[in-house]
């Protein structure tokens, strides 16, 4: 205590009030200094196994939600529609992939007899 | 450097938790964990100031611990060895000490134990409380004041 701070008598009572016997100073040495490396790990071990066996418990509860769950969809590639259909007036035209078209209308009554229809062949693309 | 410490040590850790065996205890840990320290690592950069604060954090959790179970003067251990007036003289002392200690903030008894019973200076305190030089000699001055008056009553 080498500083400017002087001990006063409450300090010096206070030392002599509190200080040690000799023999249990003795003892707290010869305890201090047998202490092993392995002295303070042996105190945790415990709380490290705890912890350690709270998180194999975590671990598994995981595993075993994602074992459970169904496996995600697989992905399905959108393909282009075989068919495509548009209108026009009151005509409505279905386009096949390969060009082919197809025209759909109102009925137009029971042609008359003798005439003719002229049925169009599809068209080219 | 154990041997020189370990009185200061216990001293403090009497102070800290007013009760002798559970001071040895306190103290006991402190020190083995210095020379666990010291065997694994090498010394710390202050051996003092990391005994101290061992001990410091222990006798904390020690006092508290015991506060729960009996008042704080209620157990002093006799002194093995010595005689009966000595013994009681001293036991009364401790006590008295003890109990004027009391009416002190606990930071304030904490400094003024680093200080009388440990001995430490006073950065190697304000290094352990984490404040400063100046602030740890205006509460020392104030605690010592306070204490005297305390024992003079």
């Amino acid at each position: 205590m080498h500083d400017d701070d002087p001990s006063t008598d409450v300090d010096r009572r206070l030392r002599a009030a509190l200080r040690p016997p000799e023999d249990r100073v003795r003892a707290l040495i010869a305890g201090a200094l047998s202490a092993g490396p392995d002295s303070r790990p042996q105190r945790r071990r415990p709380r490290v196994v705890a912890v350690a066996a709270a998180a194999a418990l975590i671990a598994l509860a995981v595993a075993l939600r994602w074992g459970t769950a169904p496996p995600p969809a697989p992905h399905r590639r959108r393909t282009p529609a075989d068919l495509e259909i548009s209108g026009t007036s009151s005509l409505i035209v279905v386009t096949r992939a390969d060009g082919s078209r197809f025209v759909f209308g109102p009925s137009t009554g029971s042609p008359v007899r003798g005439e003719y229809v002229i049925a169009f062949p599809p068209s080219e693309r | 450097m154990i041997a020189e410490v370990a009185p200061r040590l216990l001293a403090y850790a009497t102070g800290r938790t007013g009760c002798r065996s559970t001071a040895e205890d306190v103290a006991q840990d402190a020190l083995s964990a210095l020379v666990v320290r010291w065997r694994r690592l090498g010394p710390p950069e202050s051996p003092e100031a990391f005994v101290f604060a061992i001990a410091r954090r222990r006798a904390a959790r020690a006092a508290a611990r015991r506060a729960l179970l009996m008042p704080l003067d209620a157990v002093v251990a006799i002194r093995s060895g010595a005689s009966a007036i000595d013994t009681y003289e001293r036991r009364t002392e401790l006590r008295e000490v003890i109990r004027a200690m009391a009416h002190l903030r606990k930071s304030d008894r904490d400094l003024l134990l680093l200080r009388a019973a440990g001995e430490l200076p006073l950065d190697q305190i304000a290094k352990i409380t984490r404040t400063s030089v100046a602030a740890v000699k205006m509460r020392l001055h104030r605690a010592r004041a306070r204490l005297s008056q305390l024992m003079q009553e």
